[in-house]
């Protein structure tokens, strides 16, 4: 009845809606056989920082994709270099971008014809 | 709709002895007794007896609502997943694409529940497990992809339905040359699991001997018990995938069962189709491989993995247009 379809998908969000309904109220049961709360004594709600002082802001939201820009350094610093700041260079890779596109749309339709 | 509760129950209890054969069969690889195959459901157990405890510096109401969004997500990825040569629960109403988003929400909570953690722990390994996602979604996505194109080229209607793929067979489709393609992407699709389920060489994100359990270093009693059921369905929703779109082999008409034996031969190799997965995906990478840095995680994903899916797309893609030869 509410199926969204794509030329080759399919998706029905009221029956997704439904089962979410179902599923969630599910694990609410399973949460509910679970001790609720806890006694507040001491430094349990501390952070367990192995006994250190928890520093304020260890990590920030610029360190997120560290690991991410660690490794793909190598292609992020050609990127940069790309970035000239010049007009000629960016208009340059432009033209370079709509040819190697518009060949790979052409020899895929001569494939397919 | 009133199976839902069913399956869900049915993929939990699945899951934990899936956890418990799993702890075992390391456990005789490293020549150690391991626990019982029940001992999941015994820390299931004594989880949701154990205090829930709220870190002061936390954000209660996402830090005690992600466990519950975790579980919930990672079951609602069964019910649209043909199980034992069925057809899924929701057929026809959601595919493989719907799968796979699906199947992020487990991850991005768990993400969500360590920043709002307020450990730095925490922050740490939900850092690690955000860029562990964005590493295998890609070769995880091209391996869909090209299933479905493959199932799409051979005429069948609705390719991206993991039925449709199921039944159609992929081995079935295509030539030798094909044939490589498709193992490949296997191949691909098995490294990809233990990264999906935050296992061992990929588990960088929690790696208790480095940053404590990283983004689930706070969490204790009833939603870590709900983290812990999340891993267990994860286990069985990637290792049902994988045997849909790979494994999708019949054991009934080998052995010319009909009727319900047919039924229960099914399931029982369904179960056995699974453990194998698992044995191979999980198991036997977690003993015989060390943890990978995270910087190691992104090259794996997004070099080795991504390349050797590549390369099972393009054998694919001529096997077709070369017409099976």
């Amino acid at each position: 009845m509410a199926l969204i379809e794509s030329a080759a998908g399919v998706w029905d969000p009221l029956i997704w809606a439904v089962a979410v309904t179902i599923i969630v109220a599910f694990v609410l049961v399973i949460r509910s056989f679970g001790k609720s709360g806890f006694k507040n004594r001491g430094d349990k709600t501390k952070p367990f920082f192995s006994g250190d002082v928890v520093p304020e802001s260890p990590i920030k939201a610029g360190n997120l994709y560290w690991g991410f820009f660690e490794s793909l350094k190598g292609y992020y610093a050609f990127l940069e270099r790309l970035h000239s700041g010049l007009v000629n260079d960016y208009v340059y890779l432009f033209v370079l971008a709509i040819v190697v596109l518009l060949i790979a749309v052409f020899a895929g339709e001569l494939v397919w014809a | 709709m009133a199976l839902i509760p069913l399956i869900a129950a049915a993929a939990i209890v699945f899951g934990l002895v899936l956890k418990g054969i799993d702890r075992i069969v390391a456990a005789r690889m490293q020549a150690r007794i391991g626990p019982p195959v029940t001992q999941p459901f015994t820390d299931i157990k004594k989880l949701l007896m154990k205090e829930n405890i709220v870190p002061r510096n936390s954000v209660p109401l996402i830090f005690n609502l992600m466990p519950v969004i975790a579980l919930a997500s990672a079951l609602l990825v069964i019910l649209y997943l043909p199980i034992a040569g069925f057809p899924p629960l929701l057929e026809g109403s959601g595919d493989l694409v719907l799968v796979l988003y699906i199947l992020i929400f487990p991850s991005l909570a768990m993400v969500i529940g360590g920043f709002a953690s307020g450990s730095p722990y925490a922050t740490v390994g939900a850092q690690r497990e955000m860029v562990t996602m964005m590493s295998y979604e890609f070769p995880l996505a091209i391996t869909a992809v090209t299933t479905a194109w493959l199932v799409s080229s051979a005429g069948h209607a609705a390719s991206f339905s993991l039925y449709t793929i199921a039944t159609a067979n992929v081995w079935a489709l295509v030539g030798p040359i094909g044939l490589v393609g498709l193992l490949l992407l296997f191949i691909a699709l098995l490294f990809v699991m233990p990264g999906e389920l935050a296992k061992i060489p990929f588990d960088s994100a929690e790696a208790e001997t480095e940053i404590a359990g990283g983004l689930l270093v706070e969490y204790s009693g009833t939603n870590l018990a709900l983290f812990y059921l999340t891993d267990a369905v994860k286990t069985v929703a990637m290792a049902s995938i994988i045997t849909a779109i790979f494994l999708p082999f019949s054991i009934g008409p080998l052995f010319g069962f009909a009727g319900n034996e047919s039924i229960a031969a099914e399931i029982v190799f369904y179960i056995l189709k699974v453990i194998a997965v698992v044995f191979v995906g999980t198991t036997f990478a977690r003993v015989a491989i060390a943890r990978f840095r995270i910087t190691q995680i992104v090259k794996v994903y997004l070099g080795h993995t991504t390349a050797i899916a590549l390369l099972g797309l393009a054998l694919v893609t001529a096997d077709v247009l070369l017409g099976g030869v």
